[in-house]
């Protein structure tokens, strides 16, 4: 495979790229880009289905140099999320390393639900949550905003982002853990 | 002395047709056990009962994921008993897998009963008897014909693993369903922080997440599959268990070599025939023939090849298999030997696993191999393993 079609399976996100990720991440916190830095590492493009993009840390990065094949490359660090066109969705793996890395030390706040015991359950099985389904209620609930779920342990266990139809509002499941069973992996 | 991978085809006994007529084997194989255990008839029939019971379920807490601590207790609030490793930090066998008597079989009122599974489901819990199941007689005998019974104790098994693989701390990555033999190449291969580490055939991932909990998600693990399938299963676990050390690489693992990189430790644990694994699939009792087995060492030796040229000099080489068979184990490992004079066998800290063989089937092989190490079921209550340390000089 020649350079140029290496470079085209597996590189560095370029400008274009970062910036439609820095956009993303603003509609959920605007804090998260400035935290995220060079500490965490870069942010790298494989193409399959989706343009992926996964955060590699900076001890990864050395050895990722040394593979001739780059297409053979599957996954690599942290899978921070895909660029569908020009819009930025977070992974869960992302939501999580945010979560951990940023909001739990208080390096940044972010919007969380804690759900009722039935209301993790039902996210779980990949659901749309109900007010009813949080405890407490937060107290604004704006239409398109992300927010992170925690069950009642207060552990992450996916994102969602809030809808409204008809007086009704709903927290509707963007990606959680459920995932990969529902999956079958 | 150099191997040659041809087929031994043994000369039957009549006590090993009788036992595999019994017991439900080929008789190539019973007849093979005899020479493994020196003719020892009570001890081939030790080993062939232990093949009549399922191994304990175990599994690895992920301290990547969780506090040690708060995944036990979270598992123990569960009804589940959990019995830990003697050698493997946070592996736990599992001696019941119940629930609290209070909420099997009524329907479920306390939140801590909600928060328990994914999918359980009281009503199937309620048919379900708990225990490690047996087939085995009055007098401890097993039969061939009681196949209808190994499958209803293998669906039951089925359901145990279910069970304790959709719970919501399962789903967070908190525990990884684990055998507990196939722990020991990991633990002893004893990878460090800074270590740049290959897994050669990894998915579908439960020991690279193994590895990168010891290192503590710090250096830098290749993990290697080339079956795109189950690669799939690699990523998703590694991604669910909070690995973030490690790229995932389609390729084949003989042809490691070819690339630039020169890792400190390589995990190889081979794809073999599963003779290991008898007690839990009883199909391979009668799945495979002599030819398949030496095929399989060609495989193995092959892949074996490539491990050694692609470690760093001074760097070391984990060889494993889930199989007993010595041609998949000592054989491949005597071969390496032969054609390497850069490679030698290290020594574990292992009091527990039984040294390698040195003589079996009429070979002579290394004494060196006394340093690997073999677990039985009979033994070691564990599938059926093998696993030894090279190192490249």
């Amino acid at each position: 495979m020649s350079s140029k079609q290496q470079h085209e399976v597996f590189h560095l996100a370029t400008k274009k790229q970062l910036q439609h990720i820095k956009d993303g991440l603003h509609r959920i916190s605007s804090q998260i880009w400035t935290c995220l830095g060079e500490e965490s590492g870069n942010l790298y493009i494989r193409y399959d289905q989706y343009v992926e993009i996964f955060l590699v840390p900076k001890q990864l990065e050395r050895h990722l140099r040394l593979i001739r094949d780059l297409k053979s490359i599957q996954h690599t660090g942290i899978y921070f999320g895909f660029l569908k066109g020009t819009e930025f969705q977070l992974s869960l793996e992302g939501a999580e390393y945010i979560f951990n890395t940023f909001f739990k030390t208080n390096k940044l706040r972010l919007k969380t639900v804690t759900t009722t015991i039935d209301g993790a359950k039902s996210f779980l099985y990949g659901n749309t949550l109900q007010t009813t389904d949080l405890s407490p209620s937060p107290e604004s609930l704006n239409r398109k905003d992300v927010f992170f779920v925690l069950n009642p342990k207060s552990q992450f266990i996916g994102i969602g982002y809030v809808y409204k139809r008809d007086n009704r509002t709903e927290l509707r499941n963007l990606v959680d853990y459920g995932y990969y069973i529902r999956r079958g992996y | 002395m150099s191997f040659e991978f041809k087929t031994i085809q043994p000369e039957i006994s009549d006590k090993a047709k009788e036992l595999a007529q019994k017991y439900g084997y080929r008789p190539y194989m019973i007849e093979r056990y005899f020479s493994m255990f020196k003719s020892n008839l009570e001890e081939v029939r030790e080993f062939l009962d232990a093949n009549e019971q399922f191994s304990p379920l175990t599994l690895r807490i992920n301290t990547l994921k969780t506090d040690p601590q708060a995944a036990f207790e979270a598992l123990i609030s569960k009804g589940y008993r959990l019995k830990p490793s003697e050698h493997i930090p946070y592996a736990y066998s599992i001696e019941h897998d119940v629930i609290n008597e209070k909420t099997a079989y009524t329907k479920p009122k306390s939140p801590e009963y909600e928060m328990q599974g994914f999918e359980r489901d009281p009503t199937t819990l309620k048919n379900i008897e708990w225990g490690r199941p047996s087939y085995l007689d009055e007098n401890g005998k097993a039969e061939s014909e009681k196949r209808d019974e190994t499958k209803s104790t293998h669906i039951l098994r089925g359901k145990q693993i279910a069970t304790l693989g959709s719970t919501h701390e399962y789903l967070l990555g908190h525990y990884y369903i684990q055998d507990l033999a196939s722990m020991y190449p990991v633990f002893y291969l004893n990878p460090q922080k800074t270590n740049f580490v290959l897994d050669m055939a990894a998915a579908p991932g439960g020991k690279t997440s193994h590895l990168a909990q010891i290192m503590e998600n710090q250096g830098h693990i290749f993990a290697m599959d080339n079956n795109k399938k189950r690669i799939k299963s690699l990523v998703y676990n590694l991604r669910r268990c909070g690995v973030n050390n490690t790229t995932v690489l389609l390729m084949d693992a003989n042809s490691s070599y070819k690339q630039s990189f020169n890792p400190d430790k390589i995990l190889l644990d081979a794809p073999c025939t599963g003779e290991g694994l008898i007690r839990d699939d009883p199909s391979r009792k009668t799945s495979k023939t002599l030819s398949e087995i030496t095929g399989m060492m060609r495989k193995q030796y092959s892949m074996l090849q490539s491990a050694i040229k692609t470690v760093k000099s001074g760097g070391e080489i984990m060889y494993s298999t889930c199989s007993i068979a010595p041609e998949e184990n000592e054989f491949v490992v005597q071969k390496a030997l032969d054609s390497h004079s850069n490679i030698e066998i290290a020594s574990i800290d292992d009091d527990w696993g039984l040294p390698g063989y040195i003589n079996v089937f009429g070979m002579d092989l290394s004494e060196d191999l006394l340093k690997a190490r073999r677990l039985f079921p009979h033994i070691h209550n564990t599938i059926g393993f093998f696993y030894c340390l090279l190192r490249k000089i």
